[in-house]
């Protein structure tokens, strides 16, 4: 069988978290047997990202994980005005679009400007000039049996919307991404939370950057009110955490809602998983140490996913020795800060604003190997070898003049 | 503390030699039994993860060993009835209430609500 290009689809993406969609995506994509690969450029920052994928199939499996992309679309046709895209359709072969299109079916076609709203008028006229297409089948509002999307990308400048679109696409609508999640899963509803739980669609993010699947074991070291567990936890994997916090584990003492004094009884991290009908996958919470840990030698663990305390809600408390000891340089960040570790891979690295002057980062590490007795003393070979101050060198710049100087000079700036 | 997560821990005091601090003797006042949903491939998953002998053990100490044999039957993947028998020992018995000791040391780490508390105060650690 001679192997052709790759089936192209359509990836229309939130626009938000903008650096940690496409660690996800290629996460996704490996996860679902597949490989992350693009015959054009892929426009990092764009809504619309055009894929090659092997299969439907695959991309409806990569479409039931990601809560960065809205939808995705099998690509009939593009082009960077109206009649490039009608050339395009017309190239589109004629046997792909026939099952789609033959009497029988029922259809409807619909239309998205992205950085642009377009008047009914605008919609009807654009949808009237695919009248080429051999639609046999019938109009059908409600519940047509397949959906057709005409999309223009108007760029990315909200004060410099063009008059013509900069792209145009016609796509048949396959699956919708898992956005409403985070609508469903939001801690505003949540029944327990801490002062630092993680927001449903970040570790709804981490979970897919972890590649998490069914009947995976995830642990989180440090797993105060078990916000990251939940999203492993509905994609099937069994979630065990520790904390070091007796109280946060046990789900007790001062309430971190407004208006609510102290915890109720129902709210720890197995009532967590309770609410969302998820408690089969709670394994167990403990109370721990990270830096000393707990766990025999073996293979027990499928990921590790964690959002470590920054020093600067928590007391400080000193947790032992590090393994690896890694230096500042000047201002605070470069690639060689990243952890490392000889039996480690770096797959990913994605900075989040927190607020003008701080910010963090999402590392993802794979096991790349087994640990040797040898590996220890690996790091004093390495170029990359360098001194750390640990925690506390965020810590001090935070609370330091430093910061709250930066603060006060754009604060001037503003007036 | 249910008894897969059991089989994974062990006692990380100062001086306890490697390997000496597994598996922890539970010394149970309080254990439940829950309804959890069966999961075929999870089980068998999580066999080959977990100290067959270290599991009969804690099972037997709980009252809880539901005819599981001393060493794993061959093909046990196919055989649901087995199976069952090891999710119900792995997930649905949970020591509430009692202490986990150290086989080397003598420390106990209380199980308080189900959770257990693997603190050591830094002359241990």
């Amino acid at each position: 069988m001679a192997r052709g290009p790759l089936p192209r689809y359509l990836l229309l993406l939130a626009q938000k978290n903008l650096e940690f969609r496409l660690p996800e995506i290629k996460s996704l994509l490996s996860l679902c047997g597949g490989q992350f690969s693009s015959q054009q450029e892929i426009r990092i920052n764009s809504p619309f990202w055009i894929l090659n994928i092997p299969s439907e199939e695959m991309a409806r499996e990569l479409m039931k994980r990601t809560v960065c992309a809205k939808s995705i679309f099998e690509l009939w046709g593009q082009g960077k005005s109206a009649e490039e895209l009608y050339t395009s359709l017309k190239n589109y072969p004629m046997e792909k679009m026939v099952p789609y299109l033959h009497s029988n079916s029922t259809y409807k076609i619909c239309i998205h400007a992205f950085n642009k709203t377009l008047t009914q008028e605008e919609k009807i006229k654009r949808i009237d000039a695919l009248e080429f297409l051999p639609f046999d089948g019938k109009v059908n509002l409600k519940k047509p049996e397949h959906i057709f999307w005409i999309l223009e990308d108007y760029g990315m400048d909200p004060n410099n919307i063009p008059e013509e679109p900069l792209h145009s696409y016609f796509g048949r609508w396959i699956a919708d991404g898992q956005r409403e999640l985070i609508e469903s899963y939001s801690v505003k509803r949540r029944h327990f939370i801490g002062n630092t739980s993680m927001d449903a669609c970040l570790s709804f993010i981490m979970a897919n950057h972890g590649r998490v699947k069914a009947n995976d074991v995830v642990f989180d070291p440090f797993v105060g009110t078990g916000g990251l567990l939940i999203s492993s936890a509905h994609f099937g994997a069994y979630v065990c955490g520790t904390d070091i916090d007796y109280n946060t584990v046990h789900g007790l003492g001062k309430a971190s809602r407004k208006n609510q004094k102290w915890r109720g009884p129902d709210e720890n991290i197995r009532a967590n998983l309770r609410q969302y009908g998820l408690e089969k996958y709670y394994l167990d919470a403990l109370v721990s140490d990270a830096s000393t840990p707990i766990w025999r030698k073996g293979m027990l663990f499928d990921a590790i996913i964690t959002d470590p305390p920054y020093g600067i809600r928590e007391a400080t408390r000193r947790t032992g020795s590090q393994k690896e000891i890694v230096k500042a340089t000047e201002r605070g960040y470069t690639e060689k800060i990243i952890p490392w570790h000889p039996c480690l891979k770096l797959i990913s690295n994605c900075e989040q604003m927190l607020s003008s002057h701080t910010s963090r980062r999402l590392i993802t590490m794979e096991k790349v190997k087994e640990f040797e007795d040898k590996d220890q003393y690996s790091h004093l070979l390495d170029c990359q070898y360098l001194l750390y101050k640990g925690h506390n060198s965020f810590r001090e710049k935070y609370f330091s003049g430093v910061t709250k100087r930066i603060a006060k000079e754009e604060k001037d700036n503003q007036k | 503390m249910k008894l897969l997560t059991h089989n994974m821990l062990t006692s990380h005091v100062r001086g306890v030699r490697p390997g000496a601090g597994f598996p922890l003797r539970i010394q149970a006042t309080e254990v439940k039994v829950n309804n959890v949903d069966f999961n075929q491939e999870f089980v068998a998953r999580m066999i080959p993860k977990v100290e067959w002998g270290a599991l009969v053990e804690a099972a037997e100490s709980l009252g809880h060993l539901s005819d599981l044999p001393p060493q794993l039957p061959p093909e046990y993947e196919s055989n649901e009835d087995f199976l069952r028998k090891v999710h119900h020992v792995l997930l649905e018995v949970e020591v509430m209430e009692g202490v986990l000791k150290c086989p080397d040391s003598g420390r106990e780490f209380p199980i308080t609500k189900g959770i257990p508390n693997m603190l050591l105060s830094e002359e241990e650690t």
